[in-house]
């Protein structure tokens, strides 16, 4: 089903576990060696940063020749021109995508990575200039033609958007049914994102699934997201404004108002004791993100703080927060640490903590000067962002 | 970790009894590392803290007092370096590390709530008077100094941006300033004297080995600097910019020597994408000043785009390997 070498993969399987127990210093360096070279990986899988000079040049290739087909059919164009052209485009880029992973095997080099989206985008875009396509039949076929390629590529992107697409094709499907379905909608697709979620974790420790662990991760991710998404007051709220055409004034509650308010609270919660629970760092970090979410949700209804109080006790509270636990994990407590395990900072020497710290900050100086300095205030942290 | 996986490398003989016992233990001790989810908290405790301490303070400015609110700032500035001095280990050239996890940010925080108290004060009192160069010059010296003193490669970025903002106030009279009669020329040569200048401190720096590994961020602002300053004075010269293009290409050429040498991709690859910038600068230039913008002058615009894109994606092959290979 795979379309990249399977032995290989296999192979870059075994040599990332090599090289995690060679940083630890388990195995020495020769015995690394003469592993490595017992299972050789012939994918061409350049430098991360090639990688994104090659997916760049890529996208300006296809947009290009895009362009110089579509100078050729100018005179006489319109929309289902355009559609044909697109769709033509999509299968192509499809097929060269195909070419490059078995002929000069590519791995994660830009090039495949590029191409399998200007692929999707291209087919999915023709289709739609083409014909007038509800929207749940276009979720089914971006579903269909995302699940084919997350089969085929194990691609990260492709098993986002097969999720995103299949709950969203659920959701505009079921709620034809009725009003009784518009209100059961989000319980609905909390349940199949729940299912989703176990599902993969499921799989994801099969081994006839192992080449497809990394996309199951964000498959758990979106499905988690997702989930939360579906039963949060603030996008129910909305959602039943906008297009069920209810006429619910904003501070009015809904119909399982308070269900709604509480699960939108819990959840995270419970993503957060499961994370910590069974050690897993997915679940774990869905859950410390989406305490965000639920600040928001509430901040949006009720104001009962002006916001610099608000900020400086959620400054405060995560402040004492982090110096709690770091005096309670000191000796390692539950099999949990806070001492670093191993060192993620550096891609290719970057230090990214650093970039991220002065992008953030970079902006709060110098009142003084206004928009006649070089850039002062706007300036981006490590990269080429500075504007004049 | 696998175990099966070393229990099978054992069985063929490709890792020792020693090894094995290692991972077998590693695997049967493993910790669960929340060091990332911690920082993260703390970074955006800061964050959410000094917001915060910021908009209280503009919204409370009349009722509070300017000498009150100043004297607060003082104090977490010089509290937070206090604490610094006495928990940092003793300077040296090389690389130190912090001792603790939250050190870096205390000085961030102590070097935030400072450069505010200059800020503060030039903009309440006018301390500075119209020298606002001045005003950016203190801050300037004190992260400079704060960032080799402790080790700190944050701050080193936050002391070369406010280095740039200087250099541009700076080198501008402030009659031009009074006026808002700003000429972008000025600050196009302003960039590329500091691209340059940041640029020959990393080689410097590297060289004398005084803190060497400060020697990324410095030619990293710097060849982003110089590059962005070449591309606007192309951009901007109607006339000499060919000149400007034979400046750029001197310039990637040097990059292309320092990534090859010191096997960067990262550089290769800047290097790269603004040198194919400037080259498709010049030639769209000439495609649509001769042969007039027609329909064949696109099919050429795109044919062009198309065969550099295809030679530049062979050449950054090509570079991978050899890089790889040296």
């Amino acid at each position: 089903m795979i379309a990249y070498n399977i032995e290989w993969l296999d192979n870059l399987l075994l040599h990332d576990e090599l090289e995690a127990a060679s940083v630890e210093n388990d195995i020495n360096d020769e015995e690394k060696r003469t592993a490595l070279k017992a299972y050789p990986v012939g994918f061409y899988t350049p430098n991360f940063f090639i990688r994104i000079g090659l997916a760049i040049l890529t996208i300006i290739i296809v947009a290009f020749s895009f362009g110089l087909v579509s100078l050729l059919v100018l005179s006489n164009a319109n929309e289902k021109t355009f559609g044909t052209i697109s769709i033509f485009f999509g299968v192509f880029c499809y097929g060269i995508l195909e070419l490059m992973v078995q002929q000069k095997s590519h791995y994660h080099s830009g090039v495949d990575d590029a191409l399998l989206c200007m692929a999707g985008i291209c087919f999915i875009g023709g289709i739609n200039l083409i014909g007038n396509i509800s929207i749940s039949t276009n979720c089914l076929l971006i579903f269909l033609f995302a699940f084919y390629l997350l089969c085929r590529f194990a691609n990260a992107l492709m098993a986002i958007v097969s999720v995103g697409a299949f709950l969203l094709l659920v959701f505009f499907t079921y709620i034809k049914f009725g009003y009784v379905a518009k209100a059961t909608a989000p319980f609905l697709l909390l349940l199949l994102a729940a299912g989703i979620y176990f599902f993969a974790k499921y799989l994801s420790n099969k081994i006839a699934c192992r080449l497809y662990k990394r996309a199951f991760v964000f498959v758990e991710i979106t499905a988690l997201l997702c989930g939360y998404a579906a039963i949060n007051y603030f996008v129910v709220n909305q959602t039943a404004n906008s297009m069920f055409g209810f006429t619910i004034k904003a501070r009015q509650p809904l119909a399982f108002a308070f269900l709604f308010w509480s699960l939108t609270i819990l959840l995270p919660l419970v993503y957060i004791f499961r994370g910590v629970q069974k050690k897993d760092a997915v679940i774990l970090r869905v859950g410390l993100i989406l305490i965000a979410a639920i600040v928001f949700t509430i901040r949006n209804y009720y104001t009962f703080l002006p916001i610099e109080m608000m900020l400086f006790i959620c400054g405060a509270i995560m402040l004492i927060v982090f110096f709690g636990l770091i005096r309670y994990l000191e000796p390692p407590k539950f099999g949990f640490t806070s001492a670093v395990l191993a060192n993620t900072n550096n891609i290719g020497n970057i230090n990214i903590e650093a970039l991220i710290i002065a992008e953030t900050f970079s902006g709060t100086q110098q009142p003084t000067s206004n928009d006649t300095n070089f850039g002062g205030g706007s300036f981006g942290g490590g990269g080429g962002t500075g504007d004049f | 970790m696998d175990r099966t996986l070393f229990t099978k490398l054992h069985s063929l003989g490709l890792i020792s009894d020693a090894s094995l016992e290692n991972i077998r233990m590693r695997i049967a001790n493993q910790l669960f590392s929340l060091y990332w989810e911690l920082r993260a908290i703390l970074y955006i405790g800061v964050l959410l803290l000094s917001g915060s301490i910021g908009i209280l303070i503009y919204k409370n400015i009349d009722s509070i007092g300017h000498a009150a609110i100043l004297l607060f700032i003082v104090l977490i500035s010089a509290g937070c370096f206090a604490y610094c001095f006495k928990k940092s280990p003793t300077f040296s050239l090389q690389k130190v590390l912090p001792p603790n996890s939250f050190f870096d940010y205390i000085l961030l925080l102590g070097c935030l709530t400072f450069i505010s108290f200059v800020g503060y004060l030039q903009f309440q009192y006018q301390v500075f008077g119209n020298r606002f160069g001045l005003a950016l010059f203190i801050p300037l010296v004190v992260l400079f100094l704060t960032a080799y003193y402790f080790d700190n490669l944050a701050i080193l970025s936050l002391a070369i941006t406010n280095l740039a903002a200087w250099a541009g106030i700076a080198i501008t009279p402030a009659r031009i300033l009074a006026d808002n009669n700003f000429d972008s020329s000025t600050i196009i040569f302003t960039g590329l004297l500091l691209g340059i200048v940041l640029i020959a401190t990393g080689i410097f720096t590297k060289q004398k080995k005084i803190k060497a590994h400060f020697d990324f961020t410095y030619t990293n602002f710097g060849t982003n600097i110089s590059f962005i300053s070449c591309l606007t004075a192309m951009m901007h010269f109607e006339r000499s910019y060919l000149l400007w293009f034979v400046l750029l290409a001197g310039i990637s050429y040097y990059f292309y020597a320092k990534a090859v040498k010191e096997k960067s991709f990262y550089f290769l690859l800047i290097m790269s994408l603004y040198a194919y910038v400037g080259v498709s600068y010049v030639i769209m230039r000439f495609l649509f000043y001769t042969i007039n913008g027609d329909i064949g002058g696109l099919a050429m615009a795109c044919l062009y785009f198309i065969g550099s894109a295809i030679w530049l994606i062979l050449f950054l092959i090509k570079m991978n390997k050899k890089l790889k290979a040296l």
